[in-house]
């Protein structure tokens, strides 16, 4: 597909909206930097992708935020960029409107879609760019820059992203242990040194180091030093409590129990979830109206009472008692009908009134559970303090074995407990509270006498009571690593005065058996995830390796060719490569460029190749990925290409513009540099494309103006000189009179704004519009008649006849009206 | 493509597919399925974290 025209708004250096025509071959836009042109580019690339390269590229995105937006522009207004394209014949129109979260809102001939309507995955395929900024920065680079380079060149941007995010997870891992498992692998960590200090437990530790995986073997050498420090007639199954029976009478002389505070697990995280929001469930909505309706029951038990006397009556009525069975009085007829009426109605509202009852028995039933799971839940909060709270008197036998050593870690100890006790009977009072509450409810649901201001209190309580207990939890977590660190510290001394060092060591390793293995478990994930990167890295660069080598490589060495220079010495490019480890294995994210220095290969290219080389280089890579077969864009857009290029690069782009331009790409050039502008206007004049200037920069936005590509007296001396030659071919006499359609409609436009003062663009203008301007302009009838048939075969091709052919006696007559048009302006 | 599930498209489908094809680990395959949503690597390290949880939590 390629582009008719583009129209901004609001994006970007665009204010207003502009719409900018694109010749169907080629267009050049010449500005001075900073007026805006690379907006257009831009322009392209975010309808296209819905971000721009510079963005997407920025390392701090934070730093772009915001910055697609025009800031002069009126904030009731979307910004948007509309783009019309062009698939043989068929338009289509895309729009692109920037929505607040800065993604874009797509559109199709006015329809919203989520993606475009291209045949093939746009991450795929080359982006149909030449950025300068990303031409300087794909060779001269670092070698990971130089890979994103690559990667975003060739479409492979995702892939480059996947691996960038799997490098990112296996190489920091450490972020992502949980610190549940943190405490396990610290605590573990801490035999291990422990069990590396003792001398006497050697040969534990050659079998704990090979292991890394089952535990047997080290089991089995830690059961053989057990055994040795218990009588020798002890059972298998004793030796592990005659050890621990061994160090608790040796340590226990010193001092008794146990300085320890653990965090809440995650199941008991869990566990407190659920009951507090049941608590929470207890206390509000539909409980709360459930309880509140149940004040109808004392009405309905009334009924119920009633309607069981009745059912009674109407019993014995039917049995033939015609008698009152309490005061044994004769029931006439209308008594009769106004017992039977009145029993029918009771029942009636005894159906009704099921339901409240179920309702009552349902209420009763989370209450049981609420009182239920309260003490549960206590239970679960005194537990985590519980030991350490007993040792409250031990405080000063605490203080005498660690001070005056670890007197921090004593301090830590005595605060932890100080502030623990206070805060857990916090806890209790508030617990109390809401037991007596509860209670008041439970009994109001039982007397039937329901009660707003019973539930609101016990829903305060409720909160209260969550509250304290969220707030008893942070104060044991705040504590944990203070009160475990003088806890471990205390255990070591202990042994250290009872000379049960080894014992304890050998004590933890049996007890600790399990998370020995779990933190083996978890380094064996860690040392996974290296051959996991291992495993993307050789993907990446063999997809990489794949897209570079071969086809791409014979693809820019084709346009290297078209544009090395051939004075200078003979250093050049020589292909593509991935870097290679010494076992010949692909290195990750290493793009390779080979060079060649009169025949030899050379260590790197990009320290020997010079930097206008370096560049041209760039260039011709983007040209062979634009150009390969599955992109649907028919159109390049070329922004500034030839930064830091020597003259002679210069000169040999230009050719290789009019090449792609003949293997049907349409060009779009931009360049701030007007030397070179000139001289490509010159090179590709035969292209007759269309030529923009940028002459300024206001508040609205780019002022762009469409210029001439050759002045009109240019044209016609080439014209002359083609009808002159003898030998000139038909394809040059059909340009020739091309170029009487382009002279006469310059020259119109000109004769249009010498009278009218208004511009006209030459490029829009057929034989239609010529015709009424040049009527407009007052000029001769018989003039108009001949310029505008000009047009009729130099137009559009279709609308001249089938065996049409250009000839040199008709172009010579087109060549004579055209100067009668010119010496008007004269 | 900037905006959107960036782990969504075709082409990120296509290699993660390929990825995961010549996994034999368990660990492994659970992180590239974890692979998606708008920031995949915090979608791996939180499959990461539960599998460490999982190892943690599990009994004997």
């Amino acid at each position: 597909m390629k582009v008719k025209n583009i129209t901004i708004e609001g994006f970007r250096g665009f204010n207003e909206k502009r719409t900018i025509d694109l010749h169907d071959r080629f267009t050049l836009i010449y500005a001075p930097n900073s007026y805006g042109k690379t907006s257009i580019s831009e322009a392209f690339e975010w309808l296209l992708y819905g971000v721009t390269s510079k963005v997407e590229k920025a390392l701090s995105k934070e730093e772009y935020k915001g910055s697609y937006r025009n800031r002069h522009f009126p904030e009731s207004l979307t910004p948007s960029v509309k783009i019309v394209f062009k698939q043989g014949e068929k338009e289509i129109e895309y729009k692109a409107s920037l929505r607040d979260d800065q993604t874009c809102a797509r559109f199709v001939n006015g329809q919203e879609v989520q993606s475009w309507p291209l045949e093939c995955d746009l991450s795929k395929v080359g982006k149909p760019f030449i950025l300068q900024h990303a031409l300087k920065y794909l060779l001269l680079s670092t070698p990971d820059d130089r890979f994103r380079g690559f990667a975003y060149l060739l479409g492979l941007d995702r892939l480059d992203e996947i691996q960038r995010n799997f490098v990112a997870l296996c190489t920091k891992p450490e972020a992502c242990i949980p610190p549940e498992a943190r405490q396990v692998m610290s605590n573990v960590s801490n035999l291990e040194a422990r069990l590396s200090r003792q001398a006497g437990l050697a040969r534990i530790e050659k079998p704990y180091k090979r292991a890394g995986g089952a535990f047997g073997e080290t089991y089995d050498a830690i059961m053989a030093e057990c055994r040795r420090r218990v009588p020798q007639d002890t059972e298998e199954a004793a030796i592990y409590a005659g050890l621990v029976r061994l160090r608790e009478d040796a340590v226990g002389k010193i001092f008794s129990g146990h300085i320890g505070l653990s965090d809440y697990s995650g199941v008991e995280r869990q566990a407190n979830t659920d009951d507090e929001n049941f608590f929470v469930d207890c206390v509000t909505g539909i409980f709360v109206s459930e309880y509140m309706e149940l004040l109808g029951l004392a009405t309905v038990e009334r009924i119920l009472r009633r309607a069981e006397f009745f059912d009674l009556g109407v019993r014995l009525l039917d049995e033939g008692n015609e008698r009152c069975p309490l005061c044994g009085q004769a029931i006439d007829e209308p008594v009769l009908t106004h017992i039977r009426d009145e029993h029918g109605k009771l029942n009636a509202e005894k159906k009704r009134n099921v339901g409240l009852q179920t309702q009552r028995a349902k209420v009763e039933g989370v209450l049981k559970e609420l009182r239920l799971r309260l003490p549960r839940y206590q239970e679960r909060q005194d537990r985590k303090s519980s030991q350490l709270l007993a040792q409250e008197g031990s405080l000063e036998k605490l203080k005498a074995i660690l001070l005056p050593k670890h007197e921090a870690h004593f301090g830590a100890v005595k605060d932890a407990i100080s502030e623990l006790a206070a805060a857990r009977k916090s806890l209790e009072q508030f617990y109390d509270e809401t037991v007596e509450r509860l209670s008041e409810v439970e009994r109001s649901v039982h007397e039937c006498k329901e009660n707003a201001s019973l539930i609101e209190m016990l829903g305060k309580a409720i909160a209260k009571y969550i509250a304290e207990a969220r707030e008893y939890g942070l104060t044991i977590s705040g504590k944990v690593a203070g009160v475990s660190a003088a806890g471990e510290l205390l255990k070591q001394e202990l042994d250290a005065l009872a000379g049960t060092e080894e014992v304890s060591v050998l004590i933890d390793l049996v007890e600790q058996q399990g998370d020995i293995e779990k933190c083996w478990k978890i380094k064996k994930i860690f040392t996974g995830l290296k051959e996991l990167r291992k495993y993307v890295d050789q993907y990446v660069a063999n997809k990489v390796f794949e897209a570079i080598s071969s086809e791409l490589t014979s693809e820019v060495m084709e346009w290297y060719g078209e544009i090395r220079t051939i004075g200078d010495p003979d250093v050049h490019f020589d292909g593509f490569d991935v870097e290679r480890t010494v076992k010949g294995e692909l290195k990750a994210r290493r793009v390779q460029i080979k060079a060649k220095s009169y025949g030899k290969e050379l260590i790197s290219a990009v320290s020997s190749l010079s930097e206008s080389k370096l560049n041209a280089l760039g260039l011709c890579v983007s040209l062979a990925v634009n150009l390969k077969g599955q992109s649907p864009f028919d159109f390049l857009i070329i922004d500034d290409p030839i930064q830091s290029w020597d003259a002679e690069h210069e000169v040999q782009f230009i050719d290789v513009i009019r090449k792609l331009v003949e293997r049907g790409k349409q060009v779009i050039l931009m360049s701030h540099n007007k030397k070179w502008i000139e001289m490509v206007r010159t090179g590709c004049r035969t292209l007759n494309g269309w030529y923009y200037e940028i002459t300024g920069y206001t508040q609205p936005g780019p002022c762009i103006e469409e210029m001439c590509w050759e002045s009109w007296k240019e044209r016609l001396k080439e014209v002359d000189a083609i009808i002159k030659d003898e030998t000139a071919s038909s394809v040059k006499l059909g340009q020739a009179e091309e170029e009487i359609r382009l002279i006469n409609g310059e020259l119109t436009c000109e004769i249009y704004f010498n009278k009218k003062r208004v511009k006209k663009e030459s490029h829009t203008l057929n034989s239609t519009k010529v015709r009424k301007m040049l009527v407009e302009c007052g000029i001769d009838s018989k003039l108009v008649d001949r310029i505008t048939q000009t047009f009729e075969t130099s137009d559009d091709a279709h609308h001249a006849p089938v065996d049409y052919a250009a000839n040199r006696q008709r172009l010579r007559q087109y060549y004579g009206w055209a100067q009668e048009l010119s010496k008007l302006l004269s | 493509m900037g905006a959107g599930a960036i782990a969504e498209d075709q082409g990120c489908k296509t290699y993660l597919k390929e990825l995961l094809s010549g996994i034999q680990d368990d660990v492994h395959k659970r992180l590239i399925e974890a692979y998606r949503g708008e920031n995949p690597l915090e979608s791996m390290e939180s499959e990461l974290r539960k599998i460490i949880m999982e190892v943690v939590e599990r009994e004997g």
